[in-house]
């Protein structure tokens, strides 16, 4: 797990509730103190869903240009952070699907939520030392877990990303997958078993 | 080594989420230190998912500032294009344009175009309104028999399904606006009526209210209608239903209460544009005084037809109801994205 949840303290949420008023209001210096603010964390957010720079360049403009768009029907009260990562999360998978569409090749489909056992598969790993790794290993494992992230089913690629590395609350991710919390749960449990699998089947001679 | 049971499988990957609440968290941190198993458990979810540390290794961090600056540039000539242009200017600029030509007499062809203007307008005065006003009330009418038949079905359900309202399996917090939607986790509230439709309690084409469309939609066959599990489209229902989210409470209500309507007017414009489901967006709305006062566009928004459990369709431009309820509205909600329940049965909403 990443560490820690990002918790901002209190001046930075005072800070960000000032610019969010302002930026409902239109004022575009708020606006771009918004973006320079989560320019960074969206960057990232985007380059692991999508990982092709183009889509991603694509995608972190679009996010922005809703997000201005769309100030009129934000609540100024609620953090800016779940809203903006909705938005980028529907932009991505809009970029996915017209992707999809122009190559006519699948890019993961949606997963149905799949029956297996956490801890069958978590078991059926051999070992769970870790070992230190060389850098050759370790671009050489990079490699294999952006394959494996990249032919992820699109809705377990997402629930993956927003958990693991944006660590967004249950609560905070059925709010905005429009999903209840128990498919959040589920489906999250789904995107362990599927990672795990993937990865053992990939690295079965280490592991 | 002692297995681990679901729950305690659950509290852990919680844990590990940084999900869990107090409660969980010391549960978490209990197994963790008790329990061999636990222990197992969690450490090899931490090594199978710490593999996903490598893909930071390849994601920069930072965002180039190139892509910043070509957003923001985006983003201002995007917003110059769409600024309203001042109506000033706007007058300004075609007054600029207009050529300019000497007419030799002018009284003379003002006078006759006057006569013959005025001559239209006295006609048109009479006529336009009168078949306007006409044809508005023939929909109205055909609409309230529309509601009527479909009144006559949901009852023919409810006494051959122990007094239930027509309801398929659903959970609190699901959209309630996803037409069409094919996903079994997506369950529009339409969902409920299409029951109606599949077990021939009514006719599809009863949902479409003729005051809102004049399109004519392909009729669906019984094959399509077997193979739906909900209508396919918005344009296949212009009604809105009392939201159901826990079917095994639908009950038919005993007392005289609304059940279905003409479309929710506060969700209309969004749910109109076709993005809207294409790309699986609800665009937050909140309440505002214009928004709560607004009627159906069905019937020109001077009121919309409400269908009552007791089979009565009254016309109307009220939308509150019984004790205080706004019919399109969740009691002390003011904004809505889409997933909204209603904590008690005197609260109808219908949507969507």
């Amino acid at each position: 797990m990443k560490t820690g949840k990002n918790h901002n303290n209190h001046k930075d949420r005072t800070d960000e509730q000032e610019l969010l008023h302002r930026y409902v209001a239109g004022d575009r210096d708020a606006f771009q103190q918004l973006v320079t603010r989560y320019k960074d964390p969206l960057y990232a957010f985007l380059r692991r869903f999508l990982n092709q720079t183009q889509l991603v360049e694509e995608a972190f403009q679009e996010t922005f240009l809703q997000l201005y768009r769309s100030r009129k029907t934000f609540e100024k009260d609620r953090p800016l952070r779940p809203w903006l990562f909705t938005i980028a999360a529907n932009k991505a998978r809009d970029t996915l699907r017209k992707l999809q569409r122009r190559d006519t090749i699948s890019l993961g489909a949606m997963a149905e939520p799949e029956d297996l056992n956490v801890d069958d598969v978590l078991n059926s790993l051999k070992s769970y030392e870790i070992t230190p790794y060389d850098e050759a290993e370790k671009a050489e494992r990079a490699e294999k877990v952006r394959k494996i992230i990249e032919n992820m089913p699109e809705n377990l690629k997402e629930i993956l990303i927003l958990a693991y590395f944006e660590q967004f609350s249950y609560k905070q991710m059925a709010d905005m997958l429009s999903i209840p919390i128990g498919t959040v749960k589920s489906r999250l449990h789904t995107a362990i078993v599927h990672f795990t699998k993937k990865w053992k089947s990939l690295n079965n001679e280490i592991i | 080594m002692d297995k681990l049971n679901k729950e305690q499988r659950d509290i852990l990957l919680d844990y590990y989420f940084e999900c869990a609440g107090q409660q969980e968290s010391e549960t978490a941190k209990e197994l963790l230190e008790t329990h061999q198993g636990a222990i197992e458990f969690y450490n090899r979810l931490h090594h199978s998912l710490s593999a996903l540390e490598h893909l930071d290794h390849e994601v920069c961090a930072s965002c180039p500032d190139h892509l910043v600056e070509k957003t923001l540039d985006k983003l201002y000539s995007h917003t110059a294009k769409t600024e309203p242009i001042s109506q000033l200017d706007k007058l300004l600029h075609a007054e600029s344009e207009k050529v300019v030509t000497k007419r030799p007499s002018f009284w003379r062809n003002f006078a006759e175009a006057a006569a013959v203007a005025a001559g239209v307008v006295i006609l048109s005065g009479i006529f336009v309104p009168v078949t306007k006003q006409m044809r508005a009330m023939a929909w109205q009418a055909a609409c309230q028999a529309n509601l009527a038949k479909i009144a006559q079905g949901i009852t023919g359900y409810a006494n051959e399904n122990s007094n239930f309202l027509p309801a398929v399996a659903t959970k609190a917090g699901n959209p309630w606006w996803k037409v069409g939607s094919t996903q079994p986790q997506h369950q529009s509230n339409t969902r409920h009526v299409w029951v109606l439709v599949k077990n021939n309690y009514a006719e599809p084409q009863l949902f479409v209210c003729p005051g809102g469309t004049r399109e004519k939609l392909p009729a669906l066959s019984q094959t399509q209608i077997a193979n739906l599990s909900d209508f396919p489209n918005r344009r296949y229902i212009t009604y809105s239903f009392k939201l159901i989210s826990e079917p095994n409470k639908a009950k038919y209500p005993l007392s005289a209460a609304p059940l279905m309507s003409d479309t929710n007017p506060i969700f209309e414009t969004c749910l109109q544009n076709p993005g809207c489901v294409d790309k699986n967006e609800f665009d937050p709305i909140t309440l505002s005084e214009k928004l709560l006062k607004i009627n159906s566009t069905s019937h020109r928004g001077k009121g919309q037809n409400v269908m009552f459990s007791d089979g009565a369709v009254r016309f109307t431009s009220q939308r509150v109801f019984g004790s205080d309820d706004d019919i399109f509205t969740v009691k002390d909600r003011q904004v809505y994205r889409g997933t909204e329940t209603t904590s008690s049965e005197t609260d109808v909403f219908l949507v969507p």
